[in-house]
């Protein structure tokens, strides 16, 4: 008799062991995520793969890209308004490239960085000890600012499927619902955007 | 005597165990190793030895700064321009054959004493254009690949712009696919 409750028990043990470890496990999409560090503003983010630090935001109506030579392009506008951030972003060991940038934005709407406009952070390659300084574009509704965060990922070449894996940066970009209202208030019609630029 | 059969149901279970995980992740670790050449077999060579695989001969042959070109655009601040001229002598038959082959690659890379990796620079303006091959496979004049003939030395051009301050410790690294191996020669 006392054998068999403490069978009893031991399922019982066992079914519940069962079920706590079925609930803590991670789904798919958290196991396939890659490792974020996170960071504010200003602050330099360190990864194995790449240091990344957003060192400001500018918005425009309209932005106009110089390249390399310090040619103008044309003015590119956009329904909403863009989102200009401008980070410092360097290789730590192997080369990488940083690709699939997104604004998350306060209701977890996210906005892929434009990569149709050259000469920016987006896609350009990094070698390690050499550091970039430059801008990333975001189109975004002008009401999306307030509590948005940066999601930087990496893009290493040919291993692209084990990326998902890899380091990750998140920034806070730090605008509070007042301050994305002051900027939204003193949107330029227009703003002239340098290129890319090695440090 | 229940004990002993426990006892054999537990090795049993450490044995069985271990297996099946190895079974599992073993293919996937081939997969990982082929995609992205980590952990794949090295071949090391001291400083002016060369390095031997599938009957070829690997040889770092120089490394040296070269001057930007006259009409090149500015190099990043504190960096420098690394030639860097890989010698690759087939010994054997199939090692000809190889060169001539389209299946394959080999891609080329500095590497300091730090540990950091560097690509070879896509930017054609930095050096002037030299008679070296800037791959490993071999062209006639038509640019077709052919095999190298056995013992016949390829020389190989690889340009990088790399830190000033990881200049002097620079070697090279060359991965193979599609059988991943990593040749590292010394400098």
């Amino acid at each position: 008799m006392r054998r068999a409750v403490l069978g009893a028990l031991t399922a019982a043990a066992l079914l519940a062991a069962i079920i706590v470890v079925q609930r803590a496990t991670p789904s798919v999409d958290q196991r396939y995520a890659p490792i974020v560090s996170r960071g504010r503003l200003g602050e330099q983010v360190n990864t194995t793969a790449f240091q990344f630090r957003v060192d400001r935001l500018q918005l425009a109506r309209s932005v106009r890209m110089t390249d390399d030579y310090g040619l103008v392009g044309r003015p590119r506008s956009t329904p909403g308004v863009w989102l200009v951030v401008w980070a410092t972003v360097a290789a730590t060991r192997e080369a990488v490239i940083v690709q699939g940038t997104r604004l998350r934005t306060a209701d977890g709407t996210e906005y892929m960085a434009n990569t149709s406009i050259l000469h920016t952070l987006e896609k350009t390659p990094l070698q390690p000890g050499m550091p970039v300084y430059g801008p990333m574009l975001f189109e975004i509704p002008e009401d999306r600012l307030a509590g948005a965060w940066l999601a930087v990922r990496q893009h290493s070449g040919g291993a692209n499927a084990l990326d998902t894996l890899g380091p990750a940066v998140d920034v806070d970009l730090g605008v509070s619902p007042g301050h994305a209202a002051r900027l939204a208030a003193e949107v330029p019609p227009s703003l002239t955007v340098g290129p890319v630029q090695a440090l | 005597m229940s004990a002993r059969r426990n006892l054999l149901y537990g090795l049993g279970l450490l044995v069985l165990i271990p297996a099946v995980l190895a079974a599992s992740v073993l293919p996937w670790r081939e997969k990982y190793v082929a995609r992205t050449g980590e952990g794949a077999p090295e071949i090391v060579a001291a400083r002016g030895q060369a390095a031997r695989h599938a009957g070829v001969e690997w040889r770092l042959t120089e490394i040296k700064e070269s001057p930007v070109a006259d009409q090149a655009r500015p190099l990043p601040p504190r960096t420098k321009v690394a030639v860097m001229l890989i010698s690759a002598r087939p010994l054997t038959e199939a090692a000809s054959r190889w060169f001539g082959q389209e299946t394959g690659s080999c891609k080329f890379f500095a590497t300091d004493a730090a540990g950091r990796v560097w690509d070879r620079t896509i930017r054609s303006d930095l050096v002037e254009r030299s008679e070296h091959s800037i791959t490993c496979r071999a062209f006639d004049e038509n640019y077709d690949m052919v095999p190298l003939p056995v013992g016949r030395v390829l020389t190989i051009q690889v340009v990088y712009v790399v830190p000033a301050d990881a200049f002097p410790t620079l070697s090279a690294e060359i991965r193979l696919a599609p059988d991943p191996v990593t040749i590292r020669l010394a400098r």
